[in-house]
């Protein structure tokens, strides 16, 4: 059974689908669903970005826009492409949050080919979404 | 040495060398993309190190449009000692306000160049230091390929170009040739100067000696005229120099010293090193009430000059200026005297004139080949001379030759030198038009064409009445109506006959010195007769023979047997 995002989970007075379990914030009881209030900082889920045609070896960046910092959980936002598609699992806020607005940096500049760096904004949500890096050769 | 070890980075995006000083042990020069790559190195590292603030949190440093053109972004800049250690390009920063271009020089190993900007010059001139372990000045040379030197340059600060990012590079070492570049508008990339820098073989004299060399000067600065071709009509020039006792190749190393490298010279309220001559011919109208001065600093909107002539101060129609920053003149703008405050307008046409390196013209070694409107004393030119006045225009003096009597006694011996034919005095080189009679007679006309070659000046013999051949100076002749203009003589009794002889005795006095001699321009060969005769205190029998007067002139030795 398909889950309902969990966003519109606190809208909902009865739980009608499997609830995703990996949400702290809400259990199934005997049918009925107990919602959690939370905290504007606090991600209501994942969801995952997916950076396509990436040159291989170019190192990337998710950060947050407003204070540049990495975005969570940290440990996916930063990396070394190994591939031209890379798959980033990142931490989504309710919506509205300015921690959706993140900001994509790609580099290449320790050896050849090297690449002017790309930067661009991105709001992500609780859907997959995918970023086409258009890397123009420096 | 590694760029990162000789930049840093700073917390603020300042981008500063740190490392050795010029011509220190590990100085260190670096292209500019040297300078994007390593910042590009740095900014993909996932996180900073040491002393350079850079990494894939922080702002992108620079972008490259090509290899010589980096632009620094984000806040990232450098600062002018940075600067002198990049080349090969140019860094563009504070969103274009700050502008470094590079300049390639292309001229002889070991050139020093001089860079005018804003009509000074560059004190710093870093570009001379000779690199740690080299031989010869200039920073970042490849000799292989004829460079000798690689720099940048500001030209735009503030957001506002320096003086329209125009730069004059020169080379005005003594010894050596001068020339100068004019880039008249940096563009990004590399800008490249083509210099020559070679030792000038006219200019073998050491400079300590050149410097005493007081007695050479300028004695007419301005519009002035000289009839340096001897025609009987002035053309003019910029100025009258005076090479005094110098020959003209030692006069030309004075105009060197004069603008060397290093001058305290003044020239035209210029320093010597800044002086170039004429760079423009401005035709002006519509003069103010004021007089110019012969000499002053002019301006009008967009640019300065030094005028150098001015061919009437109180009703100009044209002006000489040597250029000093912007750009020239235009047509109906207001030139205004930095000194008399007079003013004139443009008259639609401004001329660029020809500049020569160094400023005076090129020496043969034994002439000179004058710059545009540089002008010499006339009797300081000889035939192999060229000058060219204001209106550009060759002028080439006559060849004056000289010939000269040696070993005389001065006070005793009587010397007389003047036209020979078949080896004796030519007593009738000309014959008289007209008997002289008169009782103040000024002019001897004679049938005869008056020779190019006679002197403008001297005297004549003319045969009188009782055979006699009487001298008389002549301040001046008429080669048209073949007349000598002689002091007022009376020759009223023992008169001089029509068809009577004359010649030009070309010396024709008692010795004053032990060597007489008498210049004229030399026109062909002329063969003279040449007598001396002394029959004073130590007597000798009279000396004659004949000598030629040759296109190098001639000279001929008394030979004194004792007539005792």
């Amino acid at each position: 059974m398909a889950s309902f995002p969990t966003a519109m989970r606190g809208t909902l007075g009865m739980v009608v689908a499997r609830l995703n379990t990996t949400d702290p914030g809400v259990r199934a009881i005997g049918g009925v669903s107990i919602g959690r209030k939370r905290l504007p900082t606090e991600p209501i889920g994942t969801m995952v970005l997916t950076l396509t045609n990436v040159a291989v070896g170019s190192r990337y960046r998710i950060e947050r826009q407003g204070d540049g910092s990495l975005a969570t959980p940290t440990a996916n936002a930063e990396g070394v492409a190994a591939a031209s598609t890379v798959p980033i699992t990142l931490d989504v806020y309710a919506g509205g949050s300015a921690n959706n607005d993140l900001r994509v940096k790609v580099r290449r500049g320790s050896s050849a080919t090297y690449y002017k760096p790309l930067e661009t904004l991105v709001t992500i949500s609780p859907l997959s979404q995918s970023i086409y890096i258009a890397q123009i050769p420096d | 040495m590694a760029i990162g070890t000789d930049f840093e980075i700073q917390a603020d995006k300042d981008i500063r060398y740190i490392g050795a000083a010029h011509a220190a042990s590990g100085a260190g020069y670096y292209s500019v993309l040297e300078l994007h790559r390593w910042l590009q190195d740095l900014a993909d590292d996932s996180a900073s190190s040491g002393d350079d603030l850079l990494d894939m949190g922080k702002d992108t440093p620079s972008d490259k449009a090509f290899d010589t053109i980096i632009t620094l972004v984000n806040g990232y800049n450098i600062d002018d000692t940075a600067a002198e250690h990049l080349f090969g390009g140019s860094i563009i920063q504070a969103s274009g306000a700050t502008i470094y271009d590079g300049v390639q020089v292309i001229a002889g190993a070991g050139a020093h160049v001089e860079v005018v900007q804003n009509g000074a010059i560059i004190a710093n001139d870093f570009w001379n230091t000779v690199p740690f372990g080299g031989s010869a000045k200039g920073l970042n040379p490849d000799s292989a390929n004829g460079i000798s030197h690689r720099f940048m340059v500001k030209v735009r600060t503030g957001g506002s170009d320096i003086d329209g990012r125009r730069l004059l590079l020169q080379t005005r070492e003594f010894g050596s040739t001068y020339s100068e570049f004019k880039i008249n508008g940096t563009g990004r990339g590399i800008n490249v100067a083509a210099l020559t820098y070679s030792s000038d073989l006219n200019n073998g004299t050491a400079e300590a000696t050149v410097s005493g060399w007081s007695d050479v000067n300028n004695v007419t600065a301005g519009y002035n005229g000289i009839d340096a071709n001897a025609d009987s009509t002035n053309e003019y020039y910029y100025s009258k120099w005076d090479r005094a006792s110098r020959t003209i190749n030692q006069f030309y190393e004075r105009m060197k010293w004069l603008t060397r490298r290093g001058s305290a010279s003044t020239l035209y309220g210029l320093n010597g090193e800044l002086f170039r001559g004429i760079t423009h011919e401005i035709t002006v109208d519509t003069p103010s009430a004021t007089d110019f001065s012969a000499v002053e600093a002019v301006s009008w909107p967009g640019g300065t000059g030094q005028m150098l002539a001015i061919n009437d101060v109180n009703a100009p129609t044209k002006m000489w200026i040597q250029l000093l920053t912007g750009v020239p003149p235009t047509d109906n703008q207001t030139i205004t005297g930095g000194t008399s405050g007079a003013t004139c307008l443009v008259n639609v046409t401004v001329t660029e004139r020809p500049l020569s390196f160094p400023f005076c013209g090129l020496s043969t070694g034994s002439a000179i080949i004058g710059a545009y409107g540089f002008g010499i004393e006339a009797g300081d030119l000889a035939g192999t001379d060229k000058v060219f006045d204001l209106t550009n225009t060759l002028r080439t003096p006559p060849t004056n030759v000289q010939f000269s009597v040696n070993g005389l006694v001065v006070g005793e011996d009587s010397i007389l030198v003047g036209p020979a034919q078949s080896g004796a005095l030519d007593m009738d080189q000309f014959t008289l038009n007209g008997t002289l009679s008169g009782g103040s007679v000024t002019a001897v006309v004679v049938n005869e064409a008056i020779p190019a070659d006679t002197p403008s000046s001297g005297t004549i013999r003319i045969q009188r009445a009782n055979g006699a051949y009487t001298k008389h100076a002549y301040s001046a002749y008429n080669a048209g109506t073949k007349t000598f203009t002689i002091g007022s003589t009376n020759f009223s009794s023992n008169n001089a006959p029509n068809g009577g002889g004359v010649y030009l005795s070309y010396i024709d006095k008692v010795a004053a010195s032990t060597t007489e001699s008498f210049t004229v321009v030399y026109a062909a060969d002329r063969t003279l007769f040449v007598r001396v005769r002394d029959g004073g205190v130590t007597p000798i029998k009279p000396f004659e023979t004949t000598a030629t007067l040759g296109a190098t002139g001639g000279s001929v030795n008394a030979i004194r047997t004792s007539d005792a």
